[in-house]
């Protein structure tokens, strides 16, 4: 190599040395600038066996391919203890929140949500564009979160093992306690009724959200006041637990050992098949199917006292920090998750998305979307909003012991039912 | 000035810079090595004492949430103190460290003893013993939830097989307890175990053959020589677990979340089922400072054991 070739070699490289530099320090610039929006879910990024977590992955590139002067940064809470110590004490991020809307209250009682009513207001996003109205999302007239999705309790079951039982999917409490009889393996529990206090939000969360939030509202649909008390009447308690005790002890079709479940054991024993029938989440339906229930499981829209009263449903929300410095950035955001478009890719994940505009998307009238536009369905027509307490996961604690109490020590439902109204006033004051 | 310096410095170690003359007995008293000393006790202020004494200040406030919304003295110890609940979840507490303690002592000890004599084999049987502390508790716990579910799990099963009535398993009040000390026990058996065995192997193999030329038997053995060298790291080894078993609370969350009937409510599972449900958490911080003192009592114990071990 002579010298002039040599010379024009460290010319080229100290110019591409200094473009390469120019060019770190504009896209450090540029990065800089974007803003970071800190989005709390439980949903994790690198679970790829969770296809809900591949579509919010997709969605969040959908956003960021529209707004790269925005950035989402995760901030992964399977449990939602972090965000819930971050939202009581003030802290400045997350700025977006995904939030179960039964646990809403005890965030916006907290005063660090920002009311989105103007917002959406200004928005003009529709009342109506949703399987339940907008507002039916409101505590004590104001709007803290929007549904991203919606969840009815649905009655998932195995379907040999209620064939070879001679059942058909019951419709009512009475059908259930008419199938006690013709469960006959040991092993097998006919109809769960999950009492444990491990998962969820203060324990018994599986018996709250798919069997009491609909039980004990009865028809006036009043489960807690605005004011946190509980509006739920003594009749509907009673009427409740007479019947789940009945179906532990009279009709035989709950095994004692369903007492000690949460939602993950109930979770296993569908999946294992030592449960023949529950009511559970919708949500938790694809999963089972794929860790090995397969065809065998089916649904049917979950029973109740005669078979078209109403069921509670609730959603996941998403909700503004109040103590965001970011505010613009976390709406822009926000308004994109509750899109058309943006639900159209989240129901990819197998949600059932709260807008109805979504529900005209390929995939949704697809085979692959037909159990989701049926749910969506049911939401739309026998679903209800109902207000729930600012101290839920106290309440869920006190109704599961004193569920527990009538079963495995023979208590009363009377007794249940002056022992829940008793613990929960008692928190509450102190609460307040 | 630098010849006085330096006289200074070699008539009397450790003065220099930053020293003050002690007009008591002529010793200069230095500031330099505090000032070498800050970093480290800064740190230890922030990441341990501040905390400790915040949880303190805490349990004589009303809180909304993590907020001090005012002073209230000896209203939440009060409170707490005169709860039957309060009381009974010490009784679990302690029934439990108590229970999953000796369990652990037992099976560590005999374990160690028999692991002890057992030559190579013995070496290659404790790696595989040592492998339930190697779990975190989460898994731990998602092993016996799946081993003890009345519905699925093998103990169930096997108890089937062999004509028991295996019951609710950890869905009984009467049962739950004792479940969760036997596993307890399980996970932290492998610890003692180690401690054990390194002071059994300190211990002269003169005194044994000293014993069995007295025609002392195993029991003697064992009584006179290996419990006598090994009490020491025994207790120490004990007290350390119980302060571990007073604060842990993973497995009671994974295996019964505190049910049922509150028969696995620990006082720590209560702290921080108050911390995270409460709106007012002074009295959960009462609780914190009932576990800290009880935790305090053990350390001054673990602290003396520790100097009768080291001389």
């Amino acid at each position: 190599m002579n010298a002039t070739s040599r010379r024009a070699m460290i010319k080229a490289a100290a110019a591409l040395t200094i473009s390469a530099s120019v060019s770190a320090s504009f896209m450090e610039r540029a990065a800089a600038q974007a803003t970071e929006v800190v989005y709390s879910t439980f949903l994790d990024p690198n679970n790829t066996n969770d296809p809900r977590s591949a579509a919010q992955t997709k969605m969040i590139q959908a956003f960021e391919n529209k707004h790269p002067d925005i950035k989402i940064r995760l901030l992964v809470d399977p449990t939602g203890q972090s965000v819930t110590r971050a939202v009581k004490s003030r802290s400045d991020t997350p700025d977006v929140i995904r939030v179960v809307s039964f646990g809403l209250p005890e965030y916006a009682a907290t005063g660090n949500l920002v009311p989105l009513n103007d917002l959406v207001k200004k928005e003009g996003i529709p009342d109506d564009d949703w399987l339940l109205p907008l507002s039916t999302a409101q505590i004590d007239g104001k709007l803290y979160g929007i549904p991203q999705d919606f969840r009815i309790p649905i009655l998932v079951y195995r379907k040999g093992a209620l064939q070879e039982a001679g059942v058909t999917p019951p419709k009512t409490w009475d059908d259930v306690c008419a199938a006690g009889s013709k469960f006959k393996q040991p092993n097998v529990i006919g109809f769960a009724v999950p009492l444990g206090a491990t998962g969820g939000i203060g324990g018994a969360q599986s018996l709250a959200e798919f069997f009491l939030s609909t039980m004990l509202v009865g028809p006036t649909g009043q489960y807690f006041a605005p004011d946190g008390k509980i509006a739920f009447s003594k009749e509907n308690f009673i009427r409740a637990g007479e019947s789940i005790k009945d179906f532990f002890t009279k009709c035989k079709v709950t095994s004692l050992r369903s007492a000690q479940m949460g939602i993950n054991e109930v979770h296993d024993g569908l999946r294992s098949g030592t449960i023949a029938m529950t009511n559970f989440g919708l949500y938790r339906f694809k999963t089972i199917q794929a860790q090995g229930a397969g065809d065998d499981l089916g649904w049917a829209p979950a029973p109740s006292f005669s078979d078209a009263d109403k069921q509670t449903v609730y959603s996941y929300s998403i909700a503004l920090n109040k103590h965001s410095k970011k505010q613009d950035a976390a709406w822009t955001f926000m308004k994109f998750v509750i899109s058309p478009e943006a639900q159209a890719i989240a129901a990819e994940g197998g949600e059932v998305v709260s807008r109805k505009s979504a529900y005209t998307t390929p995939y949704l009238q697809s085979d692959a979307g037909k159990n989701q536009k049926q749910w969506a369905e049911l939401v739309s027509q026998r679903g209800r909003a109902v207000a729930y307490s600012p101290i839920l996961s106290t309440f869920h604690t006190i109704l599961g012991e004193a569920f527990q109490r009538m079963v495995l020590k023979d208590e009363s439902p009377e007794n249940a039912y002056a022992e829940v109204v008793k613990r929960y006033d008692e928190a509450l004051t102190k609460a307040q | 000035m630098l010849a006085s310096r330096t006289q200074a410095a070699t008539t009397s170690p450790g003065v220099g810079v930053g020293d003050t003359p002690d007009t008591h007995n002529g010793v200069r008293f230095s500031w330099i090595p505090y000032l070498w000393f800050a970093p480290a006790i800064l740190v230890l202020f922030l990441i341990t004492l501040y905390p400790t004494f915040f949880v303190g200040w805490l349990s004589f406030q009303k809180t909304r949430y993590y907020e001090l919304t005012g002073f209230v003295g000896l209203a939440n110890y009060a409170e707490v103190l005169s709860s039957s609940a309060f009381w009974n979840t010490v009784f679990v507490s302690l029934t439990y460290v108590v229970g999953s303690l000796t369990g652990a002592v037992v099976l560590g000890m005999a374990a160690a003893l028999v692991l002890n004599n057992a030559g190579p084999t013995g070496s290659v049987l404790r790696v595989f013993i040592l492998f339930p502390w190697t779990l975190s508790m989460s898994v731990v716990g998602s092993i016996w939830l799946w081993l003890l579910n009345p519905s699925f799990g093998p103990i169930p099963y096997l108890m089937q097989v062999i004509g028991l009535e295996p019951g609710l398993m950890l869905g009984d009040p009467g049962l739950a307890l004792p479940l969760i000390i036997i596993v307890t026990a399980w996970w932290s058996f492998p610890y003692v175990m180690v401690m054990a065995t390194a002071a059994m192997q300190s211990i002269p193999q003169e005194l044994y053959e000293a014993v069995e030329i007295d025609g002392g038997g195993a029991l003697v053995k064992f009584r006179y020589v290996t419990l006598t060298h090994i009490l020491p790291t025994l207790g120490s080894t004990a007290l350390t677990l119980s302060i571990m078993y007073l604060t842990l609370m993973t497995l009671i969350i994974v295996m019964t979340g505190g049910g049922p009937l509150g028969s696995t409510t620990t006082l720590s599972f209560e702290a921080f089922r108050g911390t995270v449900q409460a709106v007012n958490i002074g009295p959960t911080a009462v609780v914190s400072i009932v576990v800290l003192l009880i935790n305090v009592a053990l350390g001054v114990v673990y602290t003396r054991l520790t100097g009768r071990v080291t001389g």
